[in-house]
């Protein structure tokens, strides 16, 4: 996992350096002692963990958490006790340590972001619909090419700079837009039921009202996507 | 559907997590308890349990202390008016996420989905 810290203070960086060094896999590639200064670098290149302080001047954690679109875990590392609270208002969080760490919770955390942190890859850019080739979608997962079959796609959800694709088995995470994906899909089975959703809508169980519900996902539908929706689901 | 099951001490409050559940999170409610023991023996013998809302005050012990003793891995939510004991729960894998009463819809379907 590639990590970066963010803290205002060089010991305190210090000490989250000396906790990874204890943690196989964990790659610190870039330190920043201002969130802005992380925020660009973000802007890019993605990461997978961020060592995050909450207290910083100008720029707090929290104003950063906000700001950032990317898909990595995040792990706050505090010294205050009293915003844990907070922080659960944020998906993207995964751990709340307070210091003094020590080395066995901090292993902890990261057997958490490491289950929480889904497989991360990058599509295949370019080319369009019409170079499909038969009923697969191909997503580069640790520079492998996945096949993907469309009819093995529940729905795919947008999530800032990535998209999840989820299938009844996984869930993918890949460095694209709903966009691009859109029109790689076909669209006799897939359909756009929300501005963050693509849905599969084969695989639909029940509608309600402003819903459907995918396996045990309930998928949100917008107003302005239900007509169309409904039009499709006449056909079948 | 997921399953989920309700622990929760407060008659009022289960009925507030029942409705919400059913209506808004598509959820399929496999049981109801007012305290852990009871609801304990029932999740660890049904592993078909997703998700369980889980008050942190109980009658007969804390929540924390029931999720130590859970077997298996379900996704909880945590559901209380106590805001001091969110540190804590980030020590349990389980917990997805921590609610805050009065529950709100929209926080409650946000917890929902990370389920």
């Amino acid at each position: 996992m590639n990590c970066i810290i963010v803290d205002d203070q060089d010991s305190a960086r210090l000490v989250v350096r000396q906790l990874c060094e204890g943690i196989n896999d964990l790659d610190i590639i870039e330190e920043f002692s201002s969130a802005i200064e992380a925020i660009k670098f973000l802007n890019q290149q993605s990461v997978d963990v961020i060592f995050l302080d909450i207290h910083m001047p100008g720029f707090s954690g929290f104003d950063f958490v906000q700001t950032l679109k990317s898909a990595a875990q995040i792990v706050l590392i505090t010294a205050d006790k009293d915003l844990a609270i907070e922080a659960y208002e944020y998906e993207s969080i995964s751990d709340y340590l307070v210091k003094p760490i020590t080395q066995e919770r901090f292993k902890k955390s990261m057997n958490k972001v490491k289950n929480k942190l889904h497989r991360t890859s990058m599509i295949q850019h370019g080319g369009s619909s019409s170079d499909l080739i038969g009923n697969d979608l191909y997503i580069n997962i640790d520079r492998r090419l996945t096949k993907l079959k469309f009819d093995d796609i529940l729905f795919i959800k947008a999530k800032g700079d990535y998209i999840d694709v989820k299938t009844h088995k996984e869930m993918y995470v890949v460095h694209s837009t709903l966009k691009k994906i859109k029109d790689k899909l076909p669209d006799n089975i897939f359909l756009q039921t929300h501005r963050s959703y693509i849905i599969n809508f084969t695989k639909i169980i029940d509608i309600e009202d402003n819903s459907v519900l995918i396996e045990k996902n309930v998928i949100p539908i917008s107003r302005s996507n239900r007509p169309e929706l409904i039009r499709r689901l006449n056909l079948l | 559907m997921k399953n989920c099951v309700i622990v929760e001490d407060e008659f009022t409050a289960q009925e507030v997590v029942k409705h919400l559940a059913v209506k808004y999170g598509g959820l399929n409610i496999l049981a109801t308890f007012d305290n852990a023991e009871d609801a304990l023996k029932f999740i660890n013998q049904n592993e078909t349990v997703d998700i369980v809302f889980l008050d942190i005050h109980l009658p007969d012990m804390s929540g924390f202390s029931f999720l130590e003793n859970v077997t298996f891995n379900p996704k909880v939510v945590l559901i209380t008016s106590d805001k001091n004991l969110a540190l804590t729960a980030y020590n349990f894998d389980l917990v997805v996420d921590y609610l805050v009463k009065p529950l709100q819809k929209d926080r409650f379907m946000e917890a929902i989905n990370q389920c």
